[in-house]
């Protein structure tokens, strides 16, 4: 039952039901984070205990298989972010059966295809759009069979083609994937995978709207066991989501604070509120997206409305995208209007959510569109101008994120960015807790030239050890020691980031310990060092030399006379587990288990990881 | 409906979608949504503020109606070629910009995320940019004519080696078109030895192109079925000017300059009127009288072949329900 035409007969227990749904969302759940990596698909059902014990209601054309689905179109009903989800995932699936079943697999699904369509032209109750739709499917699906395509799957070369309407294949021709005539579409056996793909995929949509029709709502509502269900399966979903984590905004942000909190928001948001600054203006659409993500961040309306009256009372600069709107006379009071009735204090009264991040990443193809994902709609050189100032010299970490992006998985290079955010939070944060403290201990002139020497230098935050610092640092040295720690980063290979820099202190007794643990987590990055080109162990030498207040490497091929006292900076497990996890960018996700959905879930996140 | 217009006399109006019932009963009706709608489009001049530089803003001139030409080029071949559309109008908006209708069954009868992969498709085509450009990009808007512009056109090219090079250049050149001439051949030579070079980009030229003069429509009007659109030979109310239409394929002979306000109309219809008898006066409609004349013509031949196609649609619908 591959399409999902005919709805299931029969009986079932309510606890086995639940149980194939269950199983069914959670996988998923699952299937949706692998965004087509078969790989990724096939170890889904090995590592998930759960799955592989219920995997009946997995296996195409079962019985538990078309009633878990059906029972979770059902569910869908209420939520437009759910319903959307299980479009795209169970298409996914789809796309993995027929990716793994090979020739017969596809065979047996076309030919089901025409029996149901048949089945439905003349059975069911379909509107008249629905009616048409199956038309072209049955025709497409006859065409399929008899051209001998079929048999021909798998090899590129042939002369195979039929012709669909391009609604059929919207997705594929918004790529311009294939070419148009007069409306018709010319499908070749390389798309053929694509094409039945499209076709599931309305055939799903279509068949939602009639559920949504019918008046199936109101049956769930009524029966009390369907409400149980459906309410845990809801549970499980928001899970998925994140939703769980979710801390609550405080509503007390204000206007004056958004600035200082520009870093911490996700890169779409930041991008918007750059054109905001620099061109005083934006445009409606955009206007409306980072109202309702400063909302959802907890802005209050009045503080709302006071961050757009700040920038439209001032004179546009430069290109604004056309706006000659100010903050005067009747343009006030339309903002202000339309910036109460977002709260739902106005109007209708009713609370609009803010775009989620598969809303914006749809924007993608729209150039003069601000606002949407930027991981989906710039191109990898924009991503890279934007990503630097950010990531700085952690040129591992910016590759990875390009990946992913090139891979078609928005989310996980999102996530990579707000991991790496948090870390550096916490890492400024740790950093001026501990300057605070020694404060008292230590010079402070020396303190303060150490802090702006560190800033003309644009260093890497500096785990300044300066309780263990005395009062003999030579600080022209300081410079060069920046320019070193890049080196030592070259050195360790370029994830070990992070370098704490001990000022020599004369008490070294406890060097042989730093000495062994420093070769440790060299060791340890050398193993997650994906091929990075490290391959001799480069020895780093401790010398005692007293003379030598700051050392610096001369010569990093050889082992060095004086080198630099590196070392982990003992405190609490956590951290050092961080110190190592920066080596690689597994263990700086294993921070975030969670997902977003929302730009304004990054924020909150961000926000309260970072304060812990 | 003539009777209701006239008496109302409204500023303009806005044309939307046809419902399953009234709107003004949208609150009673179980599932009020919209049943059919024309597939419009709206190209806006402010959209291509990046890449004018002979006016900003609301200004229009006869250079940079030239974006709207490509534009309109650009989509009218378009839609009638690969997607077989007959029954396309073009309006201008009245001020900046120009309105699209495609009025096919066909395209009425489209979803919303249809609207939205067409107009994705329009947005990147190519064959007819090419043969405008010069003429536009780079003797109208003399686009390579100052360092600060080239370097906006030079940010186009993704490899940095090759924009340092050409960069180095444009200074030697004397004007736009030997400036496009040096960077079309450096970048052919670039890539013609380049082959497999990471970052390979062998349309690379046709993308800076595209890039400059592709249609920028406002997607949001396209997309919303729920979307309102204002009404062919509507006044704008800003200008006074008549949301005429006009021919496609005479679309860089329309001069958005000339086209007529309401004032000048009423002038018009007091000369033909003047000299001539009652009879006289009412023997022509009033609109023949004034310059609005051809485009109403135009209006009407399209009418014409629409309203043929809506009686065959009608008799296959009622031969298919054998309703007699």
């Amino acid at each position: 039952m591959t399409f999902y035409m005919k709805p299931p007969e029969g009986n079932i227990q309510l606890n086995k039901l639940y149980q194939d749904a269950e199983t069914r969302l959670f996988f998923l759940c699952q299937i949706h984070q692998c965004w087509g990596d078969i790989d990724q698909v096939r170890s889904i059902i090995v590592d998930h205990s759960s799955i592989r014990s219920n995997s009946d209601c997995l296996i195409e054309g079962s019985r538990k298989d078309r009633i878990s689905h059906f029972v979770l179109r059902l569910t869908c009903l209420e939520s437009g972010q759910l319903q959307t989800f299980f479009i795209e995932a169970e298409t996914q699936l789809f796309e993995y059966r027929m990716e793994c079943g090979g020739e017969q697999t596809v065979t047996h699904s076309v030919r089901e295809l025409k029996r149901h369509s048949h089945f439905a032209l003349r059975s069911m109750a379909l509107t008249s759009s629905h009616q048409k739709f199956i038309i072209q499917v049955q025709k497409i699906s006859d065409e399929i069979l008899s051209s001998g395509m079929l048999e021909c799957y798998g090899r590129q070369n042939c002369q195979h083609a039929i012709k669909v309407p391009w609604t059929v294949v919207e997705s594929l021709v918004k790529e311009r994937q294939v070419v148009v005539t007069a409306g018709d579409v010319e499908i070749h056996c390389h798309n053929l995978l694509q094409l039945l793909c499209c076709v599931f995929k309305a055939t799903l949509e279509f068949g939602l709207k009639e559920l949504s029709l019918s008046g199936a709502k109101n049956l769930i509502a009524i029966d009390a066991r369907l409400r149980q269900v459906k309410k845990n399966l809801y549970r499980l979903y928001r899970k998925h989501q994140g939703g769980d984590y979710m801390v609550l905004s405080s509503n007390s942000l204000r206007s004056t604070d958004i600035e200082s909190q520009v870093p911490n928001f996700p890169l779409c948001m930041q991008e918007l509120h750059k054109i905001l600054s620099s061109t005083g203006r934006l445009r409606h659409h955009a206007r409306i997206r980072y109202t309702l993500y400063l909302k959802d961040i907890g802005l209050p309306v009045m503080e709302n409305i006071a961050f757009w009256e700040n920038f439209y009372s001032k004179p546009h600069k430069g290109h604004s995208g056309g706006c000659c709107h100010t903050w005067d006379g009747t343009d006030k009071n339309r903002y202000t209007y339309g910036i109460r009735h977002l709260y739902g204090i106005e109007g209708g009264r009713k609370n609009y959510t803010s775009h989620s991040c598969s809303a914006l990443q749809d924007l993608q193809s729209q150039p003069s569109e601000l606002g949407g994902c930027p991981f989906t709609s710039y191109g990898e050189d924009e991503l890279s101008v934007l990503l630097y100032p950010i990531l700085g010299d952690h040129l591992q970490l910016q590759e990875d994120v390009i990946k992913e992006v090139k891979a078609g998985r928005p989310n996980a290079a999102c996530k990579t960015l707000s991991a790496f955010t948090i870390y550096m939070n916490k890492e400024c944060r740790r950093k001026n807790h501990e300057e605070k403290k020694s404060l008292r201990g230590c010079d402070q002139d020396n303190i303060k030239n150490l802090e702006e020497d560190k800033n003309t230098e644009g260093c890497i935050p500096n785990l300044l050890d300066v309780k263990k610092r005395d009062n003999s640092s030579k600080l022209t040295l300081l410079p060069k020691l920046c320019e070193e720690q890049s080196r030592v980063s070259d050195l360790m290979g370029k994830k070990h980031i992070q370098t704490n820099q001990v000022l020599k202190s004369p008490n070294n007794s406890s060097q042989k310990i730093y000495d062994a643990k420093l070769q440790a987590n060299k060791g340890h990055c050398h193993a997650k060092n994906f091929g990075y080109g490290v391959t001799n162990t480069k020895t780093i030498n401790y010398s005692n030399s007293a003379s030598a207040q700051i050392p610096c490497f001369k010569n990093v091929d050889s082992a060095c006379s004086q080198g630099i006292n590196l070392t982990t900076k003992s405190c609490n497990g956590i951290r050092n587990k961080m110190h190592e996890a920066v080596c690689d960018i597994e263990d700086l996700n294993s921070l975030l288990k969670y997902n977003f959905s929302h730009p304004s879930h990054y924020y909150l996140r961000t926000k309260s990881e970072s304060n812990v | 409906m003539e009777k209701e217009v006239k008496k109302n006399c409204p500023h303009k109006i806005d044309i939307g979608a046809i419902y399953n019932s009234k709107p003004k009963d949208h609150r009673t009706v179980h599932m009020f949504a919209p049943q059919e709608k024309e597939l419009v489009f709206d190209i806006d001049m402010t959209d291509y503020d990046e890449v004018r530089t002979c006016c900003s803003g609301a200004e229009i001139c006869k250079k940079c109606w030239k974006f709207m030409t490509i534009a309109v080029k650009i989509l009218d071949t378009a839609l009638r070629e690969d997607f077989g559309y007959q029954h396309i109008l073009w309006v201008y908006s009245g001020r900046r910009g120009v309105h699209c209708w495609v009025c096919d069954g066909s395209a009425r009868a489209l979803s919303q995320s249809s609207r939205v992969a067409l107009a994705e498709y329009l947005q990147r085509a190519e064959g007819i940019a090419k043969k405008f450009f010069n003429d536009l990009i780079l003797s109208d808007q003399d686009l390579l004519g100052t360092p600060q512009l080239w370097g906006k056109v030079l940010a186009l090219v993704p490899d940095p080696a090759l924009r340092e090079s050409l960069e180095n250049t444009m200074p030697q050149c004397v004007n736009s078109q030997q400036r496009w001439s040096t960077i079309k051949t450096e970048i052919n030579r670039t890539l013609s030895k380049s082959e497999h070079k990471k970052g390979y980009r062998p349309y690379l030229l046709t993308e800076i192109i595209l890039q400059l003069v592709y249609p920028r429509l406002d997607i949001h009007v396209t997309k919303g079925l729920n979307h309102l659109l204002k009404s062919p030979f509507c006044v704008h109310p800003k200008t006074g000017r008549v949301c005429v239409c006009f021919d496609p394929l005479k679309a860089e002979q329309f001069d958005p300059m000339a086209v007529p306000h309401l004032s000048q109309l009423m002038e018009e219809i007091s000369n033909y009127d003047a000299g001539k008898t009652d009879e006289e006066r009412g023997a022509v409609a009033e609109y023949k009288k004034t310059s609005m004349k051809q485009s109403i013509d135009l209006f009407d031949s399209f009418l014409s072949s629409l309203g043929k196609e809506n009686v065959a649609r009608r008799r296959e619908e009622s031969d298919m329900k054998l309703d007699f």
